[in-house]
């Protein structure tokens, strides 16, 4: 119970540092301050990174997990024997990584996703997105396109049909509101998930996964190639975005403002949605649809560090990491021996945190 | 040489045609005015000027340089846009806001240096922004708001400042104040303004040439006292007023007639 509560303070701990520092002076963004806020939050991620290595269903007692720790990958470990050495590097460190690498992709991609639609509320899950890309992914499998890499590109290819669907059912003539925008990712995300359940009850291929990983989100496959992919994919797209990052703040404000700032605004905003289209669809490849996490993280660090996208995206990504390691850790081992799918955890802070965001801004 | 030259301009969305024929000079560093009945162009023509929408027909000029042959980012370095407030959806604070309006001067990956922060901090205070400098666009009044935004243009350093009913959603006092900051950095800077405005009388006030629309042409281009007579207002806006001069300011003014006090008046 103390180890819950403690990771869950280290989680805490950079929301209280910045929000305690918050309006004291000048909160112009600056090189310095995005270099400065950004090795924090990535000692952070790795602390937490740490801590989630002592958690498990099988009991390895603290004193083991240092003394691996500390001896190094390829020497000999004495005291600690050989299962406990599989288990922990090959079972824990590579699902703890990769979630990792799976949180930030949802988070970058939802900072990206509401910047571009000027709609605080939009995230990956909400918008249909994550369901298109799972759609795209088992259809890839179905197909019998095995290799990971073409059910990642798949899923990619789902998750930009799907933002372009919704995008362009919510979108009148001249306006895009906020509520047809959500509605039109409600009822994408319905139709979605009832294509998924479909193709998993049709398929007799025993090598799909279970339907729980599509519908909930699942981290326990990783292993590390999928952590390559998905890492290597995630560098990827935030390194595309980042560069446009001052470009998303005045499209943030308004298209026409920054059509009238020389942002080229129509070739930005497909290269954007390209980009975290693609991270979407890789994380949902490997992962299933795990919820939410591009809704609460971007919100979080835009409260705690204001709106301007040169430090709201790396923020994003690491804080996204640091949250879903926490509710990983927390779905593998709080019902031990059995497993949570981590959406249901995601889920169940997401939900509510939207209706108080959805409150709040009526 | 004008600043800005319009060159029978033809605009058309679908079939429908909004600007026919516009042609005319607009001098550097005179305050000109657009005023017309709904539907007459007026914010087209000043989309049109600002390169956002590409006339079917005819050329813009733009100090002596075809529009077509000008980058978006170059534009945006001669020509800033003040329009009406809009609702901002994330919470940028004001300085954010005001250094926005250096992006046309800097490269996509680059961060803002010392000479964009000495140029933002100097519009903040031609602007009387400063003291706002950390405050949040969306807990401003729509005054304070609409002089950030002045803030932001004067950050872009342009020659032009294009006004699209900037003080539609403001009350006397700042209808005024707003208008006499825009005539003071037109007078002391040379800076260019364009104003469209729905308000014949602060047009009248505060602009050296003004444009009368009707249907998408120029009805007619002129000083106030030219253009502001019962005749043209009678025949664009297809409304009965008065137009006298005013004792106190010297400018045309006019003066609406409801139809209940002028059946009066001739009864």
């Amino acid at each position: 119970m103390l180890k819950y509560l403690f990771i869950l303070l280290i989680l805490f701990l950079p929301v209280v540092i910045l929000s305690g520092k918050r309006g004291k002076s000048d909160q112009v963004v600056t090189l310095a301050r995005v270099i400065r806020v950004s090795f924090f939050l990535l000692a952070v991620v790795f602390l937490i990174a740490l801590a989630s290595l002592f958690f498990g269903s099988s009991q390895i007692d603290a004193f083991s997990v240092l003394q691996w720790l500390t001896s190094g990958v390829n020497e000999t470990h004495a005291g600690l024997n050989s299962t406990n050495e599989t288990i922990l590097f090959s079972i824990r460190l590579p699902r703890i990584i990769f979630a990792g690498i799976v949180g930030g992709a949802l988070a970058a991609a939802g900072v990206v996703f509401q910047g571009l639609l000027r709609n605080p509320l939009a995230d990956p899950y909400i918008l249909g997105i994550s369901s298109g890309a799972a759609v795209g992914a088992l259809s890839a499998l179905l197909l019998g396109i095995g290799f990971s890499l073409g059910v990642s590109g798949s899923a990619f290819l789902g998750a930009l049909f799907t933002i372009v669907l919704v995008y362009s059912i919510a979108r009148t003539k001249t306006e895009l509101h906020s509520t047809t925008l959500l509605l039109a990712g409600v009822i994408v995300n319905a139709f979605f998930s009832a294509a998924i359940m479909f193709l998993i009850a049709t398929a007799s291929d025993k090598s799909l996964h279970n339907a729980m990983f599509w519908l909930m989100g699942d981290l326990s496959l990783a292993q590390w190639p999928e952590n390559a992919l998905a890492g290597f994919f995630l560098i990827f797209g935030f390194m595309i975005i980042y560069t446009y990052a001052r470009h998303l703040n005045l499209i943030a404000i308004s298209e026409e403002t920054a059509l009238q700032l020389g942002v080229p605004v129509e070739r930005t905003k497909v290269i954007l949605l390209l980009a975290a289209s693609l991270i979407t669809g890789v994380a949902v490849s490997v992962s299933g649809i795990i919820g939410f996490v591009g809704l609460i993280v971007p919100h979080m660090m835009r409260m705690l560090l204001g709106s301007d996208h040169r430090l709201l995206l790396p923020s994003s990504v690491l804080f996204g990491s640091a949250f879903l390691m926490v509710a990983d850790t927390f779905a593998r081992t709080i019902i031990a021996p059995a497993e949570l799918p981590v959406g249901v955890i995601t889920a169940l802070c997401g939900a509510p945190y939207f209706i108080y965001l959805l409150r709040r801004k009526a | 040489m004008p600043i800005i030259k319009l060159e029978q301009i033809g605009f058309h969305y679908n079939a429908h045609w909004v600007l026919k024929n516009v042609s005319c000079d607009i001098r550097k560093g005179e305050f000109l005015g657009i005023i017309g009945p709904n539907g007459s162009g007026k914010t087209t023509l000043l989309k049109v000027i600002d390169g956002i929408l590409k006339p079917q027909e005819g050329d813009v000029w733009i100090d002596g340089i075809s529009g077509n042959k000008i980058s978006r980012n170059n534009l945006a370095k001669t020509i800033a846009v003040v329009a009406q407030d809009s609702q901002m959806i994330f919470p940028f604070c004001v300085h954010e806001i005001v250094l926005m309006g250096r992006a046309p001067h800097l490269n996509r990956w680059r961060f803002e240096g010392e000479a964009d922060f000495r140029i933002a901090r100097q519009a903040m205070e031609m602007t009387d922004t400063l003291e706002l400098a950390n405050r949040s666009l969306s807990a401003l009044s729509g005054g304070e708001r609409q002089r950030v935004l002045i803030a932001r243009a004067l950050a872009q350093q342009p020659q032009i400042l294009l006004l699209d009913e900037p003080t539609a959603f403001l009350d006397i006092k700042h209808q005024v104040d707003f208008f006499d900051l825009v005539k003071s950095l037109n007078k002391n800077s040379a800076l260019t303004v364009i104003a469209v405005t729905h308000d014949i009388n602060l047009a009248s006030l505060y602009c050296d040439r003004i444009i009368l629309m009707k249907d998408g042409r120029i009805h007619c281009l002129g000083s106030p006292e030219e253009v502001i007579v019962e005749m043209n207002i009678k025949e664009v806006y297809e409304t009965k007023v008065a137009v006298d001069q005013s004792p106190v300011t010297g400018r045309p003014r006019i003066t609406l007639l409801g139809s209940h006090l002028s059946r009066e008046e001739t009864s």
